[in-house]
């Protein structure tokens, strides 16, 4: 357990003081803020096994356009009933179905791969081919923010699987560890400064020393070893960048969460229900206080669940997994596998997004909040048709409040554009480049 | 990898062909893939493994690649002739040995290591970097370390800071002894002093010119910038070597010249001791090991034998033994397999944890005990608590410490009908003779089976006046799953007596009939029967393919990655399997023989590598 004497957060905060505070530092005006020049953020939460059709999609009935005060939204979203305003759902055009298909899967090829998603949904690369989106703003709010902090990676499922992607093949390590997580971002907020100096010194004296030995170490090293210390140098200076970074806290109040998930770890589901919502505490507490800008949360890892019961809903068996298997007898326990998940989990975020006041709105209006999953209904690891939901206008960028229709199949890769547009990257493409274009002119304010 | 060819079982399936993405070659680099997937019930499909390099038998590369098969296939099986073990081991050649990719560190080793450096225990898994365990369909049997990422590198400097801070008030025990509290100036030879005794236990091996010279410019700085006192510049010297790439890898590379055998290369005394080290004891070497190497006594198979044997014999290596039993059928996984309340209400974490317990206590006392490898498929002499008592219907049993117990012969009888197999294998709700047949079949046969097709229906639900082996048989009957499960189900069944925590019984719960726990399993190239489990282990322990692929599970272990796919491992298994078999299956004569092979002695240089 670290010690609070080196919390690495009461460094940054404290190197933040005075550091050009409010509401944002100049380098961060454009392209990467909003226009009243609050920061945007991302969050991708993804899920597993697709959604029930008739209790996530509005019905035909409703047609496009804005939603009335009326709308009660499909029984899986209840949860986000009180922020109707604030989602964008995407449905196609005359079915309850989604409209987004994982076209690099399909034409690699494999359409029912449902259980290999993971490497698609944030990538536009069949199989984790390329750097995800949450890299690739990351790396633009470093490069044109100065923010080398941005990113932030969790996961439910230790050893899983991962949507973030560094590069073609190379998957970023969640942090499943809650406790560790928490420590790191918010223990020792109250470290004098003096102190805080001092620590900055020495830790960066260690990592110096550290990088200089790697080098030498892999000199000489064959061509795969020298990959893998290249991976472990390049995780030092990205240390060493965060060192130097300064965070950009919002004008809304940093208050760090209550530890309820100490002593619960996902290694095992006893915890899981607390732990899950411990992990949305953080998350938005981490955006909230600006320790991070773009947040991958990966909750399940391939196996779709396997293993995973639900005791607190009275599902102990069988496990998610299977439940997705058996399709439309399944469709009530899934119903009610997921209305939890969107509370414990995207409400949680929601809500306290949308508590944090930024400016003339919240956080939440300065947030795309992206929800997906790897399948589409999951008793077949189908590909065509997955769930995407966007929460949080990003500051202005998405209409909300809205249902969209669209046509079937859209590759992801256009959605993945838009969201890139909205986090202020200049693209016109995300991810295989057969599949250029966007989705503004349907979902832009 | 070592496969064995289905299609003479009539299985449909096909390895390593579309999107099964069989496992990979022993190339060097360090991929992190992690195959993944459905399966009905094993949850085992697609590999996705997202490795750019080809990895330590990091399985499938990428998304629908096809898998190899293989150094080396099987024959087909055939039927009424004589027994074939379809395990080949050929080419085989004596003057091969295959790669050692750098690896960093396991979580395992890294707590060990501090224990035996430092003296420190106040870390735990959570602390440090952990490693890839998967269970998926034709996964590394065993734990693998994965690249270092931005998550790891913060962990392990958490770590060192903390192990610092400990350190603080024991410095003394790391300095000279005349240098506890040296005189300012007498400082810097205490420094210098420090470097050179430590700095070699830290890193496991004498330290070059340069790092002496690097150490020293950072004492300085730690001196000056950083305005420490003498103790404290040494503790800074501490948290920064326990970053390294000295402690953190396994590259204990001797000084002076690689010592070159033909196309591969002889490991030096240090690297040696580190590996034995390692593989036996899971930590860092003692002082008789580093005395060994420092008078180059580990440059001879004899003085390798005379450690191996030491080592063997020291309580460390009981963890060892029983780490490999644990990974191997993955009773370590345990804790993640949740079971339904209502069905099994005695179920809890104090059970599951008293299983694991017993789990790896027995396979110590059978490789420390007897040693014999039947006796692992038929002893009867275990260790339990009382919760894990009445899962045995054991009497007798109180209070909170583990007892001494025979579990009953006719219904019990070696590691594969102990509670925390059973209890692995089994579904939330009951019995699962697909993961039980699959993890027979893949660790204890090596076979390979294909990934699961996509759109394959659910196994019905439990249904009264259905017995469990009724619902499977069902199943199977579906086109698309028979390839498989024509192999794993029929061995998976002869596991019936056992519920999903391991209680025996002898009716079926839903059909209300007797269970019929008879069975097939493809062994030595013949379709063998079995009336119950207890015979299927019979079985197990007079096959040579059980032999050999035990023998490959403990070189794999030892090496920590898949065989070379070009046979460059053959020569060795084949001795260790040939130590084993004369040496009358006694599994230390196993270990040691991986211990002193060749392709543990000694390595293929990597492709790029500057030999020095």
């Amino acid at each position: 357990m670290r010690s609070d004497r080196y919390s690495r957060r009461a460094l940054l905060k404290a190197m933040g003081i005075g550091a050009g505070f409010l509401p944002l530092l100049n380098a961060e005006r454009s392209p990467a803020a909003t226009a009243s020049g609050f920061p945007t953020r991302f969050i991708s939460i993804t899920w597993t096994n697709g959604a029930v059709p008739p209790n996530f999609y509005l019905p035909t009935s409703v047609s496009a356009g804005p939603l009335a005060t009326t709308t009660t939204l499909p029984s899986v979203l209840s949860s986000l009933q009180p922020y109707m305003s604030k989602l964008l759902l995407m449905r196609s055009a005359n079915t309850q179905t989604s409209p987004f298909n994982l076209s690099v899967m399909v034409d690699a090829g494999n359409t029912f791969g449902g259980h290999s998603a993971y490497g698609s949904i944030l990538t536009g690369f069949n199989a984790g081919g390329g750097p995800s989106l949450d890299t690739a703003i990351s790396s633009n709010l470093a490069s044109t923010a100065g923010v080398t902090n941005a990113q932030l990676n969790v996961g439910g499922r230790p050893g899983g699987s991962s949507t973030s992607y560094r590069a073609a093949g190379q998957k970023n390590t969640s942090q499943t560890n809650m406790s560790t997580l928490f420590s790191s971002l918010f223990a020792g907020q109250s470290m004098p400064v003096a102190q805080v100096n001092a620590l900055f010194q020495r830790r960066k004296s260690v990592l110096d020393f550290v990088s200089t030995e790697l080098t030498t170490f892999a000199a000489n090293l064959g061509t795969d070893d020298k990959i893998t210390v290249q991976n472990h140098l390049d995780s030092v200076r990205q240390l060493e960048s965060q060192l130097q970074s300064s965070s950009s806290p919002s004008t809304g109040t940093c208050t760090a969460p209550a530890n309820t998930g100490a002593g619960l770890s996902f290694s095992n589901n006893s915890g899981y229900n607390t732990l899950i919502t411990f992990m949305a505490d953080i998350v938005a507490a981490a955006v909230i206080c600006g320790k991070a800008r773009c947040v991958t949360m990966d909750l399940i890892d391939d196996g779709g669940g396997n293993s995973l019961n639900f005791p607190w809903l009275n599902i102990s068996s069988p496990d998610y997994h299977a439940i997705a298997h058996q399709g439309v007898s399944g469709y009530t326990q899934k119903t009610a596998i997921d209305q939890w998940f969107y509370k414990a989990c995207v409400a949680e975020v929601v809500t306290k997004l949308a508590a944090a006041p930024e400016g003339s709105g919240t956080v939440l209006d300065n947030t795309c909040i992206l929800v997906s999953s790897d399948m589409n209904i999951g008793n077949n690891h189908d590909v065509m048709g997955i769930p995407y939901l966007i929460i949080g206008s990003c500051g202005g960028f998405f209409k909300t409040g809205q249902l969209v229709t669209l046509p079937s199949a859209v590759p992801n890769n256009q959605l993945l554009t838009s969201i890139a547009h909205a986090m202020g990257l200049q693209v016109t493409g995300f991810g295989n480049t057969k599949y250029t274009g966007d989705l503004d002119s349907s979902l832009k304010a | 990898m070592f496969s064995l060819a289905l299609a003479g079982l009539g299985c449909k399936g096909v390895i390593g062909t579309g999107d099964t993405g069989g496992p990979g070659g022993s190339g060097s680099g360090s991929g992190t893939g992690s195959g993944s997937g459905s399966g009905n019930s094993i949850g085992s499909t697609t590999g996705s493994g997202s490795a750019t390099g080809t990895g330590i038998g990091a399985n499938p590369g990428t998304g629908s690649s096809t898998g190899s098969t293989g150094g080396s296939t099987g024959t087909d099986a055939g039927t009424g002739s004589e027994p074939t073990n379809p395990l080949t081991l050929t080419p085989a050649s004596p003057t091969t040995a295959g790669l050692q990719p750098v690896q960093r560190l396991t979580s395992r080793e890294y707590l060990n290591t501090i224990r035996d450096l430092l003296a420190d225990t106040t870390l735990t898994v959570a602390d440090v970097p952990s490693e890839q365990d998967s269970t998926d369909n034709n996964a590394f049997p065993f734990r693998q370390p994965t690249a270092i990422e931005t998550v790891d590198a913060d962990n392990l400097e958490g770590a060192a800071e903390q192990l610092a801070t400990n350190l603080v008030s024991k410095i003394a025990t790391v300095l000279p002894a005349s240098c506890t509290a040296p005189a300012t100036t007498a400082e810097a030879g205490c420094a210098t002093q420090f470097i050179n005794t430590f700095g070699p236990k830290i890193y496991r091996r004498p330290l070059s010119a340069k790092e002496v010279t690097d150490l020293t410019t950072l004492y300085q700085t730690g001196r000056t910038t950083l305005a420490l006192t003498f103790t404290g510049a040494i503790d800074f010297l501490v948290e920064a070597m326990l970053q390294s790439p000295g402690f953190i890898y396994h590259w204990e590379k001797d000084p002076g010249t690689t010592i070159k055998s033909g196309s591969i290369v002889q490991l030096g005394n240090y690297q040696l001791a580190n590996r034995l080290s390692y593989f036996l004891w899971g930590s860092m070497p003692d002082t008789a090991l580093f005395a060994a190497a420092a008078a180059g006594q580990l440059s001879t198979v004899d003085g390798v034998q005379t450690q191996v044997t030491r080592m063997l014999a020291d309580p460390k290596a009981q963890d060892t033994m029983a780490d490999f039993f644990d990974d191997l059928l993955d009773v370590n996984t345990l804790p993640t397999r949740p079971k339904d309340a209502t069905v099994y209400p005695m179920y809890n974490a104090t059970l599951s944890t008293a299983m694991e317990t017993e789990f790896r206590s027995f396979g110590v006392s059978i490789v420390s005990g007897s040693g014999l490898f039947s006796d692992l498929f038929s002893s009867t002499s275990s260790s339990v608590t009382q919760p894990l008592a009445t899962v045995y219907g054991l009497t007798g049993v109180t209070g909170t410490a583990a007892k001494a117990v025979t579990l009953n012969a006719a219904q019990r009888g070696g590691i594969l009908t102990l509670a925390g197999f059973l209890t692995i294998t089994g579904e939330t709700n009951g019995s699962d003779p697909v993961r039980r047949g699959h993890d027979i079949y893949t660790r204890l046969l090596c076979g390979v089976l294909p990934n699961p097709p996509p759109s394959v229906p659910p196994v019905p639900a439990p249904t009264a006046g259905i017995s469990t082996r009724q619902r499977f048989i069902t199943h199977d009957q579906n086109a698309c799953t028979a390839g498989c499960h024509t192999v794993m189900d029929p061995i998976g069944f002869g596991f019936e007596n056992y519920d999903g925590i391991g209680q025996y019984r002898t009716i079926d719960p839903d059909a209300k009939t007797a269970i019929d726990a008879s069975g097939t399993i493809p062994l030595d190239g013949q379709i063998k029967t079995f009336t119950n489990a207890l015979q299927l282990g019979s079985l197990l322990a007079t096959s040579p393919q059980a032999q050999t692929c035990f023998s490959i599970e403990w070189m794999r272990y030892a090496l920590n990655r898949w065989e070379d796919t070009g046979g460059a491992d053959n020569y060795s298994i084949q001795s260790a399997l040939t130590a084993f078999q004369s040496g009358g299956l006694n599994i230390r004569s196993l270990i040691a023989a991986v211990a002193t092979s060749q392709t543990f002695r000694y390595r293929l240089p990597a492709t790029g590598e500057v030999l020095q």
